[in-house]
């Protein structure tokens, strides 16, 4: 982002009309401020509906305490298979919180400024990795429910076998991406400690949930991601107010 | 803006144009050769699908290639689409553009599985359990995620069309035209669970196809908005 405010769209539509015939880093900066501004709600929108869409599809899972757990796979199976909807829908919900992760990224790459800004590059790239790595495997368990079943007795030994190795990757693509998430909170908040507009605050939290979200061993660590999480959106929807840095 | 700037962009929207135009061929070559295998990304068709392949191998093959190219340029297509459509709204192109891509990746990574059925797993007897049910996974997983895409594309579509409705570089009729064909391309989310849903392609592919096309001869047009 420039060095400008961003500005709402109503009191410079005139202008920005007027500018668009006109090539100079003054008007480029004008209209960057305006489309800024579109950046900046578009993606607190989309950190608010991926987090509420993690939530929802967590709730959802069947047994959530036996889904993505190591050794548990054979009883994940069982579960998903004898309700299928609640494992639909958390694939769904889970798919569709994660994969908007990627945009946000683009976002973030963009909006972040301050002279840490070459970090919060890396890091928007690896929330993407992340999203993207995630995003591939998160369907997994719905393509057993839906595609998979209905076709082919699950309850045989070969297709459970399949079945279980397709959420056996999903496990694994889960816990590559949360590494990638981690290290990618951990450096834009490194990058948002030096950027008034986001504040030191957001940088330090992000920080701590990137470190607390790589184990992913605790309920804790949920806890300082979706604190994180929320603190982004309120950031980035109040961005456009914020004064040129 | 400099001029190295301009030279940057002037690749870029020259490349992404070629890309744009790799696109609309690959889809459109994918669609035409599964015309022996019409239940081909069908809920609930996947054992027709499967022995449809199975009757027709290079077809099966061609098409699996056909959309895999055609897809994953879209990758580098939407990112080049977050720099360069400008304008008030090029906000919600970066969005958009980021859509598209993530899309796109995601169906490149399940377009290639009919191929890897038929050329890798085609030499065991294709009566064999073990082989029918790797197969239906894999068409299955094929399937879910081209809805996955679609859903990720249509999103895409309306982000960036509204971006280039305010951008004279790409005009209104394409911005329009990505409106109105990402809204179109949504309902395809449904295909995994939904046969009308998987129908409605017919409407909603030529649409976005179409659109890419037009893209990319504005796209190509593109360098001389800068040089002018």
């Amino acid at each position: 982002m420039g060095k400008h405010s961003l500005v709402g769209p109503a009191a410079t539509r005139d202008r920005v009309t007027s500018l668009m015939s006109v090539r100079s880093p003054e008007s480029d900066a004008v209209i960057n401020s305006v489309s800024d501004y579109w950046l900046a709600r578009g993606a607190a929108l989309l950190v608010l509906s991926g987090a509420i869409a993690n939530g929802l599809g967590a709730l959802a899972l069947p047994r959530a305490s036996l889904a993505y757990k190591p050794g548990q796979l054979d009883a994940w199976l069982s579960v998903n298979l004898a309700n299928p909807s609640g494992a639909e829908w958390g694939a769904i919900l889970f798919t569709a919180g994660v994969l908007r992760m990627v945009p946000i990224a683009f976002a973030l790459d963009r909006l972040i400024g301050g002279r840490h800004r070459g970090l919060a590059r890396i890091g928007a790239m690896s929330m993407a990795v992340a999203a993207l790595t995630n995003g591939m495997a998160t369907m997994l368990p719905f393509v057993v429910s839906t595609q998979l079943a209905p076709v082919v007795d699950v309850a045989n030994p070969l297709a459970s076998v399949i079945a279980t190795a397709m959420l056996g990757a999903a496990l694994t693509a889960d816990a590559v991406a949360i590494g990638f998430l981690g290290i990618g909170i951990m450096l834009v908040g490194v990058a948002m400690m030096a950027d008034a507009n986001f504040g030191r605050a957001l940088g330090v939290l992000g920080l701590i949930a990137g470190l607390a979200v790589m184990p992913m061993t605790l309920e804790a660590s949920y806890a300082w991601a979706a604190h994180w999480l929320l603190g982004l959106a309120w950031r980035l929807w109040q961005l456009p107010g914020r004064p040129a840095r | 803006m400099d001029e190295n700037q301009d030279r940057r962009d002037f690749w870029l929207a020259r490349g992404a144009a070629v890309l744009g135009l790799i696109a609309f061929l690959g889809n459109l070559l994918g669609v035409v050769a599964l015309g022996d295998i019409p239940q081909a990304y069908k809920p609930g068709k996947l054992e027709i699908w499967l022995s449809d392949s199975l009757a027709h191998p290079d077809a099966a093959i061609a098409s699996a290639l056909y959309f895999t190219f055609g897809v994953l340029v879209m990758v580098p297509f939407g990112i080049a689409l977050t720099r360069l459509v400008r304008g008030p709204l090029s906000g919600l192109a970066v969005l958009g553009g980021a859509f598209i891509a993530t899309g796109a990746l995601m169906n490149g990574s399940a377009t290639t599985a009919p191929f890897v059925v038929i050329k890798h797993l085609g030499g065991v007897a294709t009566n064999d359990p073990a082989f029918q049910a790797v197969a239906f996974a894999l068409l299955g997983w094929t399937l879910t995620m081209d809805a996955v895409f679609n859903g990720l594309l249509g999103v895409g579509m309306i982000l960036t069309g509204f971006a280039m409705w305010r951008d004279p570089g790409f005009g209104r009729f394409a911005g329009g035209w990505g409106v109105i064909a990402g809204i179109a391309t949504l309902p395809v989310v449904l295909q995994p669970v939904s046969y009308a849903a998987a129908q409605w392609l017919v409407i909603a592919g030529p649409l976005w196809v179409l659109w890419l096309l037009w893209v990319s001869i504005r796209l190509w047009g593109l360098p001389q908005r800068a040089t002018a």
